[in-house]
């Protein structure tokens, strides 16, 4: 650490055995109150870290019910962030952007940190499975919209339907991932080649997703170790982490890094289901919006082509790893350890998280000049 | 208006707080119900504890068209909830009068198959038993 921080202010809630209110409103009266102690206002917050999940033995892990995240407090105080993300979430990418800041801060001026407990009514242990929902869910479950991906392929259908692609777009995602998988010993699909026929014949999901669209369940773990450079073990070989951001602020990437899409050698997108491998892609403007389908069909993300997309098969390739295969990827990728798979060495971009809550790294085999 | 669905499997109740009353109420009378901001006049969503554009924590309920527009929309083929039929389609939408405000709702009949993106829905709320009453979405404008 290089400066010197402090806490400029505390705020409380009401604490309360039980409460009519919601978590979010307990929640907001803290921030609020903290933001007065440290006498600034919203305006001023660029950051936030939170501890959204888990608070309590029995929990649904309900947003809005029990827990709370940045994508409500944004909402509910129309935060403008500098960054981006939130800096304590499940996603792989987040897990290095918190590293890199508590490793070498300065990315927020204000960082605004909330928890939240809450009692939900009549919970009790191991009701996660509720025949109630709460919070967030209440407006969702009872729909059953929380289930096979629907909102995803509700979205996907939207993008779809506008920009004129069809099944024939997803199959080719598919295709990509089971041939990629092909070169990855470690993929749960690696023998298991995939036809045309076969896909589109598979049972249906949620339209437009079929059996296929969706990722395995599988057993496994990956992990990591991050320092900085001057901790750098002799042995080691470093894919340099120059950028970072998130759903908010995707651009900030570039930003930080001094890259442009342009000089990206692989990009590793998050694939929990097929059709949320295009978002960033016209997000980022690879793409021109809408087109990203096109990409694919055109051949361009293949391996050796304009810009190779998860080489190792993606989560629908060697299973539901929840992104911690696409950043183990980009890792791969950016220090030329890719083995048969190996494409050009250089700026690996690892994009991980739904399109509403993703977050972005950017490893690099070079360390930052402008880096202290 | 609320209407009567054939009943399929028990729903998960949705447990209302003090900011998603209005809207569950509101449901059960057949209306869409959101709070204004009696500060600034901005709606707010249903979970919203204070208005996200001036802070202010003092709301009045109010009736609105039921008018909604196209997002996103799913046929399952797996249940969506435990033991219910198959296939059911859902949409995503957003509120007409801010569309800021997304919301979910069923379409019973399958009419938006033949709908895009942008198109206007009209949302009415049906009693699906055991005290969950929905949004349900047609084309069109609302009745």
């Amino acid at each position: 650490m290089t400066a010197a921080v402090a806490i400029a202010g505390f705020g409380a809630s009401e604490i309360a055995r039980k409460s009519d209110r919601g978590i979010a409103a307990f929640a907001l009266d803290a921030a609020l109150a903290a933001l007065a102690d440290a006498g600034i206002t919203r305006s001023d917050v660029d950051g936030y870290v939170g501890a959204p999940f888990a608070t309590n033995a029995g929990s649904p892990h309900a947003e809005c019910g029990d827990e709370i995240s940045l994508k409500s407090v944004m909402g509910m105080m129309d935060l403008p962030l500098a960054w981006g993300a939130d800096l304590y979430r499940r996603y792989p990418t987040d897990m290095v952007a918190s590293a890199a800041h508590a490793l070498a801060a300065g990315t927020s001026r204000f960082v605004l940190g909330l928890r939240a407990l809450y009692v939900a009514p009549g919970l009790d242990y191991a009701t996660g499975g509720s025949d109630r929902a709460f919070g967030a869910d209440q407006m969702t479950r009872p729909y059953g919209f929380n289930i096979a991906g629907a909102r995803f392929a509700a979205r996907a259908w939207g993008y779809m339907t506008t920009h004129g692609w069809d099944r024939e777009d997803l199959w080719n995602v598919v295709s990509l991932a089971r041939r990629n998988a092909a070169n990855n010993p470690d993929a749960v699909w690696r023998d298991r080649p995939l036809d045309r026929q076969t896909y589109m014949d598979a049972r249906m999901v949620a339209e437009p997703h079929g059996l296929f669209d969706c990722d395995m369940p599988v057993c496994g773990a990956q992990a990591f170790v991050m320092c900085r450079g001057e901790d750098l073990p002799e042995a080691a070989t470093p894919a340099w982490v120059t950028g970072f951001s998130g759903f908010a602020r995707p651009n900030a990437i570039w930003d930080m890094s001094g890259r442009t899409p342009d000089d990206l050698a692989t990009a590793q997108l998050y694939d929990g289901f097929s059709s949320m491998i295009w978002e960033w892609l016209d997000g980022f403007g690879i793409t021109e919006p809408g087109q990203a389908p096109g990409f694919f069909r055109d051949g361009h993300a293949e391996p050796g082509g304009r810009l190779p997309v998860n080489t190792f098969g993606g989560s629908l390739g060697e299973g539901r790893m929840h992104g911690m295969g696409h950043l183990r990827e980009g890792y791969l990728q950016a220090t030329d350890r890719a083995g048969t798979r190996q494409q050009e060495t250089g700026p690996a971009l690892v994009q991980v998280g739904p399109f509403d809550d993703s977050s972005f790294v950017l490893l690099e085999p070079d360390r930052p000049r402008h880096a202290a | 208006m609320t209407q009567s669905t054939p009943n399929s499997a028990p729903r998960p109740v949705p447990v209302p707080t003090a900011e998603s009353r209005v809207f569950w109420d509101g449901a059960e009378a057949g209306r869409l119900t959101l709070r204004r901001c009696t500060g600034c006049g901005r709606l707010a969503a249903p979970l919203a504890p204070r208005c996200a554009g001036c802070l202010g924590a003092e709301f009045e309920a109010e009736t609105l068209s039921g008018r909604a527009v196209l997002g996103g929309r799913t046929v399952l083929h797996v249940p969506g909830i435990p033991g219910g039929a198959t296939p059911a389609t859902l949409v995503q939408c957003a509120v007409a009068e801010d569309p800021r405000i997304g919301l979910v709702a069923l379409d019973t009949t399958g009419a938006t198959k033949r709908l895009r993106p942008g198109d206007m829905l009209s949302l009415s709320f049906a009693d699906m038993g055991g005290g969950v009453f929905l949004a349900v979405a047609r084309p069109g404008a609302a009745p």
